[in-house]
């Protein structure tokens, strides 16, 4: 039990940095200093113990000045914007655990906005929603309302995510139902559609191979037995009921023949007790010997998901046959503070303290994702992006990370696969974009000489040492120091105002040190 | 299980010489520098990858035209190609009516279809099966830790000198596929925006560029940033040739080349080929083919439903980069293929759609291809659970590219066990590599 063990080794500064890197998008100063002051226990704990709300940053967001981008924040109307309305949430929440929680389940319980979208249709119209008094239904009655139609896969794909990050840290089996009665995820993975006696196998075959137990677990029959079990959970889209795109269960549409999965033979007579029935099934499936890795006692959920847990926090590249990954899949399942198994927060909360998680052989190794690293950007620089609503989509889709739009239905590919010349060039574009004279603003720049940030215009090293400390948070190679010291140099050896030159030396330093190797790990 | 987190190639770490230490740079980086350029594959000839991801349906790709099961009412009532709709090739098989382009090539000669391509045992998760095709093995085996393209450039081209910048191109897509993941000295492009591919510096732009240059420039014992460098490094050597190719006239007409990032990708790669860069391995990419519903509409089946948008896409992509080919005289030096991680059910599902499958089939096309069809019908009798089976393995597809078309070994790529109990004997069921090309000149169309 070497991995699970709590860490009990050094706590300074860096520590709680790595902290922040990994667990949060950051911290800003104020918070690492927090942090460093409290300890490794009372900061996770911080970190772990959050509300479902975060009651001040939704008053902050509805306080916001008027702008045209502060306005698209507090109501998003497409994918744009609603991107723009959870990395606002990433930069400025307080619960900043929550939302790599909610962006690690958007990975793991894929749905993707354009097939979504397809699934609603585009006869949408005003229907019976009270506006148009006297109109019925009827096929051609009314014209189609694209703007309500977009309305309604905006509030598909919110809810999905206001699901993933309110439940997200409770039990996992409990979320695994909610989330197959998503309408998003019903219209995603097609079990909207899947109807009895013609099942098709969509969500059966992935809620075990993405959602669960990973692949190998389970039989070809056993997908299309639970195909089978799954049918007439599916979605009202009635014109009648005013197209509520909600959760319905169709009880004609169920198949009512028995059902076998994993030598279990059910056949329930309750709406959606055959789907209950089966999740349980799932979760609490052993893993077999014929499969790899093979645990005579720890169902594979509980393997799988601790381990794609582990590769979200401490490395992608750990495979899921390390020996740490039994210890954590044994407390996931076995360890029940609060009642219940597969308990999201309690797992953190360990993981975040064990001997794994701060093996120091771990840090500054993984490639932060795109959200890492224009949240943390942001976060950690203190510096105000102008177009949340806009660029910040646009930016992450350019990385390769379109939010709310995952390339399939695994998810996003961590690591190497965020790293290619495209990418990097847009997020060293990035960086150039946070140096200009709009987010890094004059009274930005100037802030380091006023508040004796550093000792004066032409202490370079004190600037260099800056931004060392809030973004690299290493040390840093010998070369890159004298990049940095020689671009500094350089622009002070030339013309212009003490001032103008200072803020050059300050927007270039932004832009570089974002384009340095280390900056792109965490 | 899937190798989803790929990691590097640790055995050459060691012997590699880090090009982003000085000493080693390659002379590409050093851009005033020509001298030791790669006179690996040298000849001009040219291979594109295109991905249909999702799972394409074959049987309704290429549909049997003549097998009464394809027609039976049990098999595809509600999106089967009704019979007459379907493009005639050889009398044996039609194309699905939206690729009229691909017909055509396929009349002109230049277009092959290998049917019943897959592997033994196959898997129906999209990631462990896509993982088979892009890393080159199969169930049973050790994944490797390199994709099967970038084996084959190592066995190929190490110790030839220098590659360019843009030997290998992902284009349209905003990562590097695992089929391309990665050479031991080289680390290939990814280009999904020509416009987005600019190094911005809003000011002091000359010092920063430099600055960025030379943070990416210094040797490294970390795997990790040594490959943020070599990314670095690649970006810097190609952002003035993909300026040059992006600019480079369309030869068909505007909107010829649909959206979305097949599109796009294969508009930029004629483009590349077209400016005169010596890229020799194209990497392009289609999503959307899990068409477990609405893959066609019951009302149309013929121009409803996702299937056909998708080879709509799929054939007018196609076809404008091979017209584009044809046009400027290089239709002779590519050869195309397509692969899909796997093919769909026999019978249809309840939802407009059809479930995972296995064995399927793929094109080849360009100058370099002797029209046809290959690898014998799909035995729609002999199902395996509902499924096709195979009779030609995708590592035998690959190999006849590598020798036919490269004239290098595909042994080595494969492993030399593998080549001789599966891939040798596969070889003769598949000659859709014309055998005199190769000469100077390119005349063969």
């Amino acid at each position: 039990m070497a991995y699970i063990e709590p860490y009990t080794g050094a706590w300074s500064t860096d520590e709680a940095a790595h902290l922040g890197r990994r667990a949060a998008f950051g911290f800003r100063p104020d918070e690492q200093a927090s942090r460093a002051a409290i300890g490794l226990s009372d900061s996770v704990d911080a970190l772990v113990d959050y509300p479902a709300q975060d009651a001040a940053l939704d008053a902050a967001i509805q306080s916001l000045p008027t702008t045209a981008d502060n306005d698209l924040i507090r109501n998003p109307t497409g994918k744009r914007s609603l991107q723009g309305w959870w990395v606002f949430r990433m930069v400025y929440g307080n619960q900043p655990l929550q939302e790599q929680l909610t962006l690690f389940l958007h990975d793991t319980l894929v749905s993707e906005w354009a097939k979504v979208a397809s699934g609603v249709s585009t006869n949408v119209n005003n229907g019976n929603d009270g506006s148009i008094t006297g109109q019925t239904c009827t096929t051609g009655t009314l014209a189609p309302d694209s703007s309500r139609r977009g309305q309604i896969i905006l509030r598909l794909m919110r809810d999905q995510n206001e699901l993933l990050r309110q439940e997200g840290s409770g039990a996992y089996e409990e979320l695994l139902r909610l989330v197959t009665r998503d309408p998003a995820m019903l219209i995603y993975l097609d079990n909207r559609l899947n109807i009895k006696g013609k099942a098709q196998e969509n969500y059966a075959r992935e809620i075990m191979e993405l959602f669960s137990m990973g692949v190998g677990n389970y039989t070809e029959q056993d997908v299309q037995e639970i195909a089978r079990a799954f049918t007439g959970e599916t979605i009202n889209t009635s014109c009648a009921a005013d197209f509520p795109y909600n959760y319905l269960y169709n009880a004609a549409q169920h198949d009512t023949n028995s059902k076998t999965v994993f030598a279990d033979t059910f056949n329930f007579a309750g709406a959606g007790q055959d789907t209950d029935h089966v999740i349980s099934l799932i979760v609490n499936r052993i893993s077999g010997a014929s499969v790899s890795p093979a645990h005579s006692t720890l169902p594979a959920t509980a393997v799988y998901m601790a381990w794609k847990l582990i590769t979200w926090f401490v490395n992608e590249a750990i495979p899921i046959d390390h020996p740490a990954v039994p210890e954590f899949a044994d407390y996931f399942y076995n360890n029940q503070p609060n009642g219940y198994r597969y308990d999201v927060r309690e797992f953190l909360r360990a993981l975040l303290k064990s001997q794994l998680f701060w093996d120091p052989a771990y840090r500054h190794t993984m490639y932060k994702s795109p959200a890492d690293f224009l949240a943390m950007s942001l976060r950690m620089l203190e510096v105000r992006e102008t177009s949340f609503s806009s660029q910040v989509g646009s930016y992450l889709n350019g990385m390769g990370m379109d939010l709310l739009e995952p390339p399939n239905v695994g998810g996003w590919l961590h690591g190497t696969p965020w790293i290619n010349s495209g990418s990097i060039i847009r997020r060293y574009n990035y960086g150039n974009r946070l140096s200009g004279t709009s987010i890094a603003t004059d009274a930005y720049c100037d802030a380091f000489t006023t508040n004796a940030i550093v000792s004066g215009t032409t202490d370079h090293a004190g600037l260099v040492e800056f931004f060392r400390a809030r973004l690299i948070q290493t040390d840093l190679r010998p070369s890159d120091q004298s990049v940095l010291m020689n671009f500094l140099q350089v622009i002070e050896s030339g013309s212009g105002s003490a001032t103008s030159k200072f803020r050059r030396k300050v927007r270039g330093l932004i832009h570089l040190v974002m384009a340095t190797p280390q900056y792109q790990l965490k | 299980m899937s190798i989803k987190r790929r990691t590097f190639l640790k055995t050459g770490l060691s012997a590699m010489a880090y090009f982003s230490a000085a000493a080693t740079t390659p002379n590409w980086i050093i851009r005033s520098a020509q001298a030791l350029q790669s006179t690996c594959m040298d000849d001009g000839r040219i291979f594109i990858i295109v991905q249909q991801a999702g799972g394409n349906d074959g049987l309704n790709t290429v549909i049997p035209r003549t097998d009464p099961i394809y027609y039976a009412p049990t098999t595809r009532p509600k999106i089967g190609i009704p019979q007459g709709a379907e493009i005639n090739l050889d009398g044996l098989n039609g194309l699905h009516p939206k690729l009229v382009q691909l017909a055509d090539w396929y009349q002109r000669g230049n277009l092959a279809v290998v049917h019943n391509v897959g592997y033994l045992n196959p898997n129906l998760s999209h990631f462990t099966a896509t993982d088979y095709y892009e890393f080159g093995y199969v169930p049973g085996q050790l994944a490797p830790l390199q994709g099967w393209a970038a084996r084959f450039y190592d066995n190929a081209c190490l110790g030839h000198g220098d590659p360019q910048a843009l030997f290998m191109a992902a284009t349209g897509k905003s990562s590097i596929p695992n089929t391309f993941f990665v050479p031991t000295n080289y680390t290939p492009p990814a280009i999904n925006s020509p416009s987005e591919y600019v190094f911005a510096a809003s000011n002091d732009s000359a010092l920063r560029l430099q600055a960025i240059h030379d943070l990416n420039s210094s040797g490294t014992v970390l795997p990790e940033i040594d490959f943020l460098q070599r990314s670095a490094n690649v970006a810097e050597a190609s952002v003035a040739d993909i300026a040059v190719a992006a600019a480079t006239p369309l030869l068909v007409s505007s909107g010829s080349y649909p959206t979305g990032s097949l599109g796009s990708g294969l508009q930029l790669a004629s483009q590349i080929i077209r400016a005169g860069f010596k890229t020799r391995l194209f990497y392009v990419s289609q999503g959307g083919y899990d068409t477990h519903a609405n893959q066609a509409a019951q009302a149309d089946p013929i121009n409803g439903g996702d299937h056909a948008t998708l080879l709509d896409t799929f054939d007018k992509a196609i076809g404008a980069f091979l017209t584009e080919m044809d046009l400027s005289g290089n239709l002779g030096r590519v050869v195309l293929m397509t692969f899909s991680e796997f093919g769909r059910r026999v019978n249809e599902n309840g939802s407009l759609g059809t479930d995972h499958g296995a064995a399927n089939c793929l094109f080849v096309a360009g100058g370099g291809v002797a029209g046809g069809v290959y690898g014998g019908q799909p035995d729609l009798v002999n199902q395996i659970r509902g499924n096709l089976a195979y009779k030609v393995d995708f590592r035998s597809v690959y190999s006849r590219v590598i020798e036919s078309w490269f004239g290098q070994q595909a042994s080595p790529v494969f492993g030399s066990d593998i080549y001789s109990q599966i891939i040798a004997p596969d070889l003769p069921k598949i000659p859709f590599i014309r055998g005199n090309v190769g000469a100077n000149g390119w005349t063969l169309q």
